[in-house]
């Protein structure tokens, strides 16, 4: 159904209904705007806070554990806001989980919960119905969820585009805030995280800066050696960094708006078309030629690479006495090399020698073709 | 800076063949990617021989460049350092300690002349009147006392044999035998 806004006319008479409906229709809104242009999840604070304790009966530590402040924005477009800390209900987990285990991890689940204040009391000249709430508290509610109940939580059911924020009260859209340990023994929390959260995030095709330069940090508020990723400025530039405070930081990947690239630190990963990879060295007889770094024969077999190779045999530092033949220097299609040498001297005169493993130089060039999408 | 990997003998450490690299790959490299299946070595000690030495028995090192095993490389072994335990590429020990010997009617021994058992392979090669691919025995040695590698129903009279020994921590040693 079409969103209906609500209008009226001088001399109408307003009915609860009416005035329900102009604030109904502005709620729907802002939730289709969380629901469309953001993603749900934590917007701010929420965390669980520990406070350490001793049973005094048993002697043993545990911890007080308590929801902090702050705001969410569930997969409804509802906002959940805790105004105040809430402490974490023993009574409530043991309720949920009889049968708790130690170090096990059993999720905190945080939902939007409507809920009527005691209606103010009849007032002289008031008419209608009695005790009438007139007003409606938008708090939460704490679900002590099982092992895995955390799992799943993205599949919840979105509703229809028309509709306002969890327009099924009796199923609560869940956000994870932590997750809580437990000793059964006395019944108290024993420790608490917030792994696992989803904090709340924006769906948007477009991202504009108004000052000319867009900024991507990675926490809330910019932190010294943290990495940026700043788009824009004067030249126009895309660089990668880490924070140096104020508006700079220390460019680690630069790119100009001519393409030009420029990086502090070493490229690796994927091969490039026209790219040049060299490996060299020497190596002895029976051995397969080493593939420069970041090259594999599949890649060989495939004809993504080209492989060029150049061999010479290795002529050792031998004494003026002693003469040095290479017989055969050459690699088969597996690039395992042959080299026989024969090494005499004036004593082995005129007889020749035995053949003898020898070593070779190698330089091989790996090339990536054009158009060969490596 | 330039490396050295070493493709050695599992059993007794010896450098069988070398690679020098500017860019060697980091982390742990499989041996079968410098030798495929096995590794073809046509000299041990002194003499020629045609045997494969497959992938299963053989390990690589790598370590910072010495120039001298790429040529000599049957003069080193791979050895602990005895501070950190990483292994290196160092001279192998002392010659004139190992005896190999082909006694007709008897049988293929080598004798080493050290106080404890140590591993040894033992590489027997035909060369008359027929030359079959070579026998590869693995063993331990006994101190002092010959160490049987073949029975003597292998050995004919008149037949040339090459036996080639390498006993761990020493140098390859070759020699021939007519029975």
């Amino acid at each position: 159904m079409a969103p209906e806004r609500p209008a009226f006319f001088e001399g109408q008479i307003l009915a609860a209904a009416d005035l329900t409906s102009a604030v109904d229709y502005g709620r729907a809104q802002v939730a289709r705007h969380e629901r469309y242009l953001h993603s749900w999840g934590i917007a701010e604070g929420l965390g669980l806070s520990k406070t350490s304790k001793t049973d005094l009966t048993s002697g043993k530590k545990y911890v007080e554990v308590a929801l902090a402040k702050g705001v969410a924005v569930d997969g409804t477009g509802r906002e959940i806001v805790v105004a105040e800390p809430y402490t974490l209900s023993t009574t409530e987990f043991a309720s949920a989980n009889p049968t708790a285990l130690t170090n096990t991890d059993y999720p905190i689940l945080l939902h939007g919960l409507d809920t009527n204040p005691p209606a103010a009391p009849l007032t002289t000249g008031a008419c209608g119905a009695a005790n009438q709430p007139t007003r409606t508290q938008e708090g939460f509610g704490v679900t002590y969820g099982s092992p895995g109940a955390e799992i799943g939580l993205d599949e919840q059911k979105v509703p229809d585009e028309s509709a306002g924020p969890s327009p099924d009260v009796t199923q609560h859209w869940e956000i994870l805030v932590g997750h809580v340990r437990w000793d059964p023994s006395i019944g108290q929390f024993t420790d608490a995280t917030v792994t696992g959260r989803r904090y709340a995030g924006v769906m948007a095709d477009t991202v504009a800066a108004r000052s000319g330069t867009l900024t991507l940090q990675s926490q809330p508020i910019a932190t010294l050696g943290q990495p940026v990723l700043v788009v824009g400025g004067d030249p126009p530039l895309l660089r990668f960094g880490l924070y140096k405070g104020g508006t700079d930081i220390d460019a680690r990947l630069t790119v100009t708006a001519q393409g030009d690239v420029t990086a502090t630190g070493v490229i690796k990963g994927a091969l490039t078309e026209g790219e040049i990879r060299v490996q060299s060295g020497s190596i002895t007889d029976g051995l397969i030629i080493p593939l420069p770094q970041g090259i594999t024969q599949d890649k060989v077999d495939q004809g993504k690479v080209i492989v060029h190779l150049f061999l010479a045999p290795h002529t050792p530092q031998t004494s003026p006495a002693t003469w040095y033949v290479p017989v055969d220097c050459s690699v088969d299609s597996g690039r395992q090399l042959t080299c026989q040498v024969i090494v005499g001297t004036s004593s082995s005169f005129p007889g020749v020698p035995q053949p003898q493993p020898g070593v070779a130089d190698y330089l091989i060039v790996a090339t990536v073709p054009s158009g060969a999408n490596p | 800076m330039t490396k050295l990997t070493a493709v050695y003998l599992t059993k007794t450490l010896h450098v069988l063949a070398a690679l020098t690299r500017t860019d060697p790959p980091q982390g742990d490299e499989p041996v079968s990617a410098l030798i495929g299946t096995g590794l073809p070595v046509r000299f041990i000690g002194q003499l020629p021989v045609n045997v494969t030495f497959h992938a299963t028995d053989l390990s690589a090192v790598t370590v910072d460049d010495q120039p001298d095993v790429l040529v000599n490389r049957q003069n080193y072994q791979v050895a602990p350092d005895p501070k950190t335990q990483a292994l290196q590429v160092t001279a192998v020990g002392p010659t004139n300690l190992v005896t190999p010997a082909i006694v007709s009617a008897s049988s293929a021994t080598i004798q080493v002349a050290l106080p404890t058992p140590v591993p040894a392979i033992v590489v027997l090669q035909q060369l008359t009147p027929v030359s079959p691919p070579p026998f590869i025995k693995s063993l331990l040695t006994i101190p002092f006392v010959p160490t049987p590698v073949l029975g003597a129903s292998a050995f004919a009279p008149g037949d040339v044999w090459n036996m080639y020994v390498l006993v761990l921590g020493l140098p390859p040693v070759s020699q021939k035998f007519t029975v």
